[in-house]
């Protein structure tokens, strides 16, 4: 262990004095921290859920857009519906989740470019308190694919959406990934001036396909 | 403003040209006023602010308590997650310890997100010494990058620029500039601009904007998805980040971010929230083969061992400068720091000295709107004043001011003596001033009177009228 | 509880005092038919304020002992000035922290101080009556008011019962005018240049007077309104114009 690992913890040690707390008083405050997590969550009580989430990620700062479509099955189509309304050619990179699809006329690819014009990719799930998606990197959902799109197309299962933020991290929640990444609208900057621009570095345009 | 001349100790003279410069306040004005409506507007609809605050700042004081505790957690679930922890005491330990890495990574080439760390250790300029490639991916640290100044800002760090200003870099260094006038257009001219240098980079570096104990994983966010791509595309990944940064669970980095992103943009939530737990692992074909993370104490132990301690708990919002009417009225550059504005004005005495710094505690209204705005709620009048203390204790007060102070106090221990004085410094005011009611010069008080009249008293003081008046 | 007769004790500040011993006279008036008893302590001078905010601790703490001496003997303390009132209430006990007598002494009475304005409306629920006051008026909230001692709504509540008066809403109104007491002599550029900020968004209402319930604050702007070339906005402290006392110009001249 470093010398510099050493004395920072011995000046933290210090710092604190005589009367450092066993494991389990520094449990049992940190248990305490948050006696109600419900207290910091914005209200939307009136709100379904699902409502909310489509409300935030198609507002005027998230600026995604939404369809629902019944099954996976339906995702090829859905992305030529899309593509076409965009005057898009019919080509996209498509994370290896969704490669088994009947894409049809799209011509579909695992590869991904750095200027890849559109990227279909499969999110873990949402958060309906800010109409986030939430992407888990693995084998079959590597990360870039949803970041160098300049359109980037997610397919979320309506039923993994949750309402909080907390919901992430739940007890039901599978072990962190590598990676997971909380995409919240499109990539945007305030850089300059403060004023609000899209497609700053990833995806300037974000289309949500909600199954089920 | 060339990066190489920067030093709090010389405020004085470059607050006094900053407020010369009109597009400099064309463009603060610009930026802060917008930054500080959409953070109104977005709190009406977030009523639960004051009660997050206030557990947001209890989470602060308990991992601070026991942050040697916390930081041992991290060590060990970072390093069972494949990533490896470094430890640095000084800014020059940290740079050698990334330097290092990246000549390990045989690097030519790095990306960098930004990372306020970054800046305080003096990274990037280390990389130039080592001469390592350094592409910074941010677009304010992009513009600030080739225009070779320093932030200005810690979240918006071009936020001295127009887009005037910015046209006119992005014509003289990008190879196909696009420049129409709109903000959008300069923004799509850097996208292109970066987009090739983030595939070349062998090494992505950023910092953390918390780090989890329970997980061992690093929390970044940004608005662009710099962060993911630097990250992703590399061999290596290196995080540099303070200790101060440390949260005991995720949980907790939930109640920061929701505070985070309303404090600092008025928003919400960021666009992008990573969570990233080790390197590259089984099955994956992208992602970074090595992560490291360096954990940078540089004062912060002394701190907390302080009356400085709260200002430990800072989540690097930005609201109090964006509320700060100095700041308002000079910008970034004259703190000479990496940290302008109130938390800038007590971090920069305590990383650097006192001694260079001594200005910054003393300029400033304490009109208290840092405090009233901050999510984590450091009282940074207080930790302003007790700075002050300290100047005066350690003699850092010019010896007129010191003077003036002690004796005009020592006239106000004596009333009659006091009285006296006041009674003559009306009449000679009343003197001086003749038929007119307002002062344009006053010997001894150009401060005043260079750029303001100063109103003449009318009649006698309070204290002799009353007198009069009861005698009657 | 408010008490029939209260005594109060009159901290006149030292600015008012010297510059502006009308502010004085007016808050005086307004206590008086707030149906209080008031005396004028004749051994203040300073609450400290300018000792305090240049770090000088112990010459800061005698000048607080003086106060809290001599106005202990009353019900209550109270000043024409957030920022004076500010310091009592909000500084003295944490000054004094050290010492558990005067830390007491401290506390009880920073626990009995108030700003006139808030004290007028919170403790003595007083309004004014058959005061006029024709004008297009516009507030300036001072930040130790606003934010050591939580006073918005007051001042604009008793202003309201003014008949005449209009207040215009003005950009800014809780921002800084950029005086900060010693500040604005050691810094006299970046304190120029936020009151310049001030100056134009209170211009930009077209108003005819302004009103704040700070001196240095109002000198500070009227100083620089005048210097602007827009010496005819009138400049008041609310007291005065609640007291029907508001003659000339106010700070900004006869």
């Amino acid at each position: 262990m470093s010398d510099a690992r050493t004395r920072i913890l011995a000046r933290l040690a210090s710092a604190r004095g005589k009367n450092a707390p066993n494991a389990e008083a520094i449990a049992a405050e940190r248990a305490a921290l948050i006696p109600d997590a419900s207290a910091t969550q914005p209200t939307f009580a009136e709100q379904h859920t699902l409502t909310r989430f489509e409300a935030m990620a198609t507002s005027e700062r998230l600026t995604a857009t939404v369809s629902h479509i019944e099954s996976l099955k339906d995702v090829p189509a859905a992305v030529a519906a899309y593509l076409a309304h965009r005057g898009l050619s019919a080509e996209a990179a498509v994370a290896p989740a969704l490669a088994d699809l009947e894409w049809g006329e799209i011509q579909a690819s695992t590869s991904i470019t750095p200027n890849q014009p559109v990227a279909v990719t499969m999110a873990e799930g949402g958060v309906a308190e800010t109409g986030s998606l939430i992407f888990r990197s693995g084998p079959e959902t590597p990360m870039l694919h949803n970041f160098l799109g300049l359109h980037h197309i997610a397919v979320v299962r309506q039923d993994r959406i949750g309402r909080y933020l907390e919901s992430v991290f739940g007890p039901d929640a599978p072990a962190l990934p590598r990676i997971m990444t909380l995409v919240t609208g499109t990539s945007g900057t305030a850089d300059i001036e403060a004023v609000n621009i899209r497609g700053a570095h990833g995806p300037r345009y974000l289309h949500i396909l909600l199954v089920g | 403003m060339s990066t190489a001349l920067r030093s709090p100790a010389n405020f004085r003279r470059e607050a006094a040209e900053a407020v010369t410069k009109p597009s400099l306040k064309i463009a603060l004005d610009r930026t802060t006023g917008l930054l500080q409506r959409r953070r109104t507007d977005v709190l009406k609809a977030y009523p639960e602010f004051e009660v997050t605050r206030e557990i947001a700042k209890n989470i602060k004081d308990h991992t601070l308590a026991h942050l040697d505790h916390y930081l041992v957690e991290f060590e060990r679930n970072a390093t069972a997650a494949g990533a490896i922890v470094h430890w640095a005491e000084t800014p020059e330990e940290a740079c050698r310890i990334v330097i290092d890495l990246c000549r390990q990574a045989d690097a030519k080439s790095v990306t960098r997100v930004k990372s306020m760390l970054g800046e305080e250790i003096g990274l990037p300029k280390a990389l130039a010494a080592a001469g390592i490639d350094r592409v910074e991916t941010d677009l304010a640290e992009h513009i600030i990058q080739l225009a070779d100044e320093p932030p200005s800002h810690i979240v918006i760090p071009a936020m001295h620029k127009t887009r005037e200003e910015v046209a006119e870099l992005f014509a003289n260094h990008h190879k196909e500039p696009k420049i129409d006038g709109e903000v959008g257009t300069l923004v799509e001219s850097a996208r292109q601009e970066l987009r090739a240098k983030y595939v070349a980079a062998d090494v992505g570096i950023s910092g953390a904007n918390f780090l989890i104990a329970s997980t061992g994983s690093v929390c970044t966010v940004t608005n662009e998805g710099n962060a993911e791509l630097t990250t992703e595309l590399p061999r290596m990944h290196i995080v540099t980040a303070g200790i101060e940064k440390l949260v005991p669970e995720p949980e907790h980095a939930l109640v920061l971010l929701r505070l985070l992103a309303r404090s600092a943009l008025g928003t919400e939530f960021t666009q992008y929230t990573s969570f990233f737990t080790g390197p590259r692992r089984e099955g994956e074909t992208a992602g970074p083969e090595a992560m490291h993370i360096v954990l940078v104490d540089n004062g912060r132990t002394q701190m907390l061992a302080g009356e400085m301690r709260p200002m430990l708990r800072c989540i690097r919002c930005g609201a109090c400068i964006n509320h700060c009417p100095v700041y308002g009225a000079i910008g970034g550059h004259p703190y000479g720091s990496t940290y302008p504005g109130p938390m800038g004005s007590v971090l920069t005495p305590a990383l650097e000295s006192l001694e260079v710094a001594k200005d910054l505690p003393h300029a400033c209204t304490l009109n208290g709107r840092c405090a009233e705005v901050c999510p984590v709620k450091i009282p940074l009048p207080d930790l302003i004043r007790s700075l002050r203390d300290d100047t005066w204790r350690r003699k850092l007060v010019p010896k007129p001011a010191r003077w003036a102070v002690q004796g005009w106090a020592w006239m106000a221990m004596r009333p009659r003596l006091y009285r006296l004085a006041a009674g003559l410094a009306n009449q000679a005011l009343r003197l001086w001033a003749g038929p007119r009611s307002m002062i344009a010069k006053l010997p001894l008080a150009s401060g005043w009177t260079d750029s303001r009249d100063l109103p003449a008293p009318i009649g006698p003081t309070f204290m002799e009228q009353y007198r009069r008046r009861q005698r009657r | 509880m408010v008490k029939d007769f209260p005594h109060v004790g009159l901290l006149i500040t030292c600015l008012v005092d010297t510059m502006r011993p009308e502010i004085g006279f007016a808050t005086l008036k307004l206590l008086e038919q707030a149906g209080c008893r008031v005396s004028v302590p004749d051994a203040q001078t300073c609450c400290g304020q300018p000792a305090l905010n240049s770090g000088a601790r112990a010459e800061a703490q005698a000048l607080a002992k003086r106060v809290i001496a001599a106005f202990e003997p009353f019900d209550y303390v109270v000043a024409p000035s957030g920022s004076c009132l500010g310091t009592v209430k909000a500084h003295y006990p944490e000054l004094l922290a050290d010492d558990p007598v005067w830390h007491r002494r401290a506390a009880q009475v920073a626990a009995k101080s108030y700003e006139i304005l808030s004290f007028l409306a919170d403790v003595r629920g007083w309004q004014p009556q058959g005061v006029r006051f024709p004008a297009r008026a516009t507030y300036h909230h001072t930040c130790a008011g606003l934010r050591e001692l939580g006073i918005y709504a007051q001042p604009l509540q008793l202003l309201e019962h003014v008949d005449g008066l209009e207040i215009l809403p003005l950009e800014g109104e809780t921002a800084c005018c950029g005086f900060g007491g010693t500040f604005a002599v050691k810094y006299p550029e970046i304190s120029t240049a936020i009151v310049s900020d001030k100056t134009r968004q209170i211009a930009a209402t077209g108003a005819d007077t302004l009103l704040a319930a700070d001196l240095g604050c109002l000198m500070n702007i009227a100083g620089k309104l005048s210097r602007e070339g827009r010496g005819d906005i009138r400049v008041f402290h609310p007291v005065e114009i609640l007291a029907g006392m508001a003659d000339g110009k106010g700070v900004a001249g006869r």
